[in-house]
């Protein structure tokens, strides 16, 4: 299979899948198609020829997407994008369906990248604490740490005892 | 109560609702794939390319100048990049610039271990500054961390490093010398060791960096035709909207297509087909100009209006952009730089696809950097349209 055409086959059965993921780790649409795009320019043009599995090749994207997130650099340059968000929360009702997902988005915005990406793996990509940690390099310790912490952070955005946290340290 | 992954799936679904939300934005990656493997200079024929572009300033872009510093490394100064990295592997990562002073650069890479075996990073870290386009090495620096890091398999781990970059000796700079202003790549390198000892050698690319006025800083983003143009750029076209004007300044220039018609051709392998422009640049001045031409062009397609159809900029695709054709005008003078513009005649703006026939203008956008003796002062030029028509994706000058 030719590189354009794996790319172009990943983008069409994957892409929503992975836009997601990246949508939820940047906190924003626009966010998440940039990092989407820079982490396929990347792993495409390291890779020319070398990965024809789409399976493969789509868990290298999501690493990708995953390491580039948390890169400092981008952190800072999202970080001021959005510290706005950070310094006049907004509290609002969280009673209504449509609002609570809003909520729950500019919510994860608040989250240091680390927690943040810790959320989004355990609770939108369901994987189990070790994977987690496995993807990120991290003692599982600490990774129930951030998991703990975030959860904490975004009941309390949220509306204070509105999360159930039974996942939290599978 | 609400558990947090029914939110969290929720909020993906409201935030990317389409079933295939990317599909349009492949031409776009594609395009950045092809670029940047230019960039990293892992494909052959950088330097067949750097003889047919530099028309004019060959000299200037193939002379390091008198040679390294005996103290400088000479295996590195003045090769191509391809030939000092190792070849792509599977300890491989980005690294990103996190402060800079002057030409001291901080940088975190992110080594992503897709190999089987951990490996642990040894020995010195390499910093090598290449000449865009061509890969040519001009500048270095070393450093030994002070830690070393293991990468599991499978996963990633960090080098944090802080180094002071120097010229190898080049457009009239010393060895060891800081580098002179200009856009370059900039490339770390190093070894890893696996547990039976063998060595692993890994490559991690930055986004570039920009020397101006002395200060290193990093260069951001990897430039798309359609969204997301040079951020330093002087000229922008845009689609759809009228060609932006330049300020006026005792500059001319004219475009002039030499050969009758050419195929399209791929935008990011320029040369290979498309239309090749000489470019006349003249003065109105009653004074001599002595300078240097701007390696950048943008050569811009209107329609009758001045409404821009599509546009292609050398930089954007692997042209050399440090050093540009001197300019030795006389009073009221005029100078040819032949094959100095290139077009592909395919619409950047509608994924690459031909351009429709019809009459069109052809637009040049150079810069001239005029010496006055107290500094340069620099000219945006755009060049008088040229009448050209296009049929069966084919261009011809009217």
């Amino acid at each position: 299979m030719r590189d354009d055409d794996a790319l172009a086959e990943l983008v069409r059965d994957r892409g929503a899948a992975l836009l997601k993921h990246a949508t939820l780790l940047t906190g924003s649409r626009r966010g998440g198609e940039d990092l989407l795009q820079d982490a396929l320019v990347k792993v495409f043009a390291g890779r020319q020829g070398r990965v024809r599995d789409i399976e493969r090749l789509e868990a290298y994207v999501r690493r990708t997407v995953l390491t580039l997130f948390l890169d400092s650099y981008r952190r800072h340059r999202r970080w001021v994008k959005v510290r706005h968000l950070v310094l006049e929360p907004d509290p609002g009702p969280a009673d209504d369906g449509v609002e609570r997902r809003v909520d729950v988005v500019a919510a994860l915005r608040t989250l240091p990248p680390r927690e943040r990406a810790c959320v989004v793996l355990r609770f939108y990509d369901d994987l189990t604490v070790p994977q987690i940690a496995d993807e990120l390099g991290l003692a599982q310790g600490s990774v129930k740490r951030y998991l703990s912490d975030a959860t904490h952070s975004l009941a309390a955005v949220l509306e204070p005892g509105s999360l159930t946290q039974e996942a939290e340290t599978r | 109560m609400t558990d947090l992954a029914t939110l969290l799936a929720r909020a993906a679904d409201d935030l990317v609702p389409e079933h295939q939300p990317f599909t349009d934005k492949v031409g776009g990656v594609s395009r950045r794939i092809r670029r940047r493997r230019t960039v990293r200079s892992v494909q052959t024929g950088a330097a067949a390319m750097v003889g047919v572009v530099a028309i004019g300033s060959s000299a200037l872009l193939l002379a390091p100048g008198p040679g390294p510093d005996p103290a400088g490394p000479p295996a590195v100064c003045g090769e191509s990049a391809a030939d000092v990295l190792p070849a792509a592997g599977d300890l491989d990562g980005v690294a990103t610039i996190q402060a800079s002073d002057g030409m001291s650069v901080s940088t975190r890479t992110q080594l992503e271990n897709l190999g089987d075996v951990d490996a642990t990073t040894t020995g010195t870290v390499r910093y090598l500054v290449s000449l865009q386009g061509t890969g040519q090495v001009v500048g270095y620096s070393e450093i030994v961390p002070d830690a070393q890091t293991t990468v599991p398999a499978g996963t990633s781990g960090e080098v944090v490093t802080t180094s002071t970059l120097v010229s190898c000796g080049f457009a009239g700079t010393g060895a060891g010398d800081p580098l002179p202003d200009g856009i370059y790549d900039l490339t770390l390198t190093g070894t890893a060791q696996a547990p039976d000892g063998s060595e692993i050698g890994w490559t991690s690319a930055t986004n570039g960096i920009t020397v101006e006025d002395g200060q290193v800083r990093a260069t951001t983003g990897a430039p798309d035709p359609t969204t997301d143009p040079t951020p330093d750029a002087a000229f922008e076209p845009s689609c759809g909207a009228m060609i932006p004007a330049v300020a006026e300044n005792p500059m001319w220039a004219t475009l002039d297509a030499p050969a009758a018609s050419f195929m399209p051709a791929d935008p990011d392998a320029p040369y290979q087909g498309g239309m090749s422009l000489d470019v006349t640049v003249g003065t109105v001045s009653t004074e001599p100009i002595v300078g240097e031409l701007s390696p950048e062009i943008v050569v811009v397609l209107t329609d009758h209006d001045g409404t821009v159809v599509t546009w292609w900029r050398a930089s954007d695709h692997g042209r050399p952009l440090d050093l540009g054709a001197a300019i030795d005008l006389p009073a009221e003078g005029s100078q040819l730089f032949e094959g100095f513009g290139w077009f592909p005649v395919t619409d950047a703006c509608a994924d690459d696809a031909p351009i429709a026939d019809g009459g069109y203008r052809l637009f040049g956008w150079v810069e001239v950097a005029a010496d006055t003796g107290a500094g340069a002062e620099r000219y945006p030029v755009l060049t008088a349209p040229l009448d050209v028509t296009v049929a069966d994706s084919v261009l011809t000058q009217d």
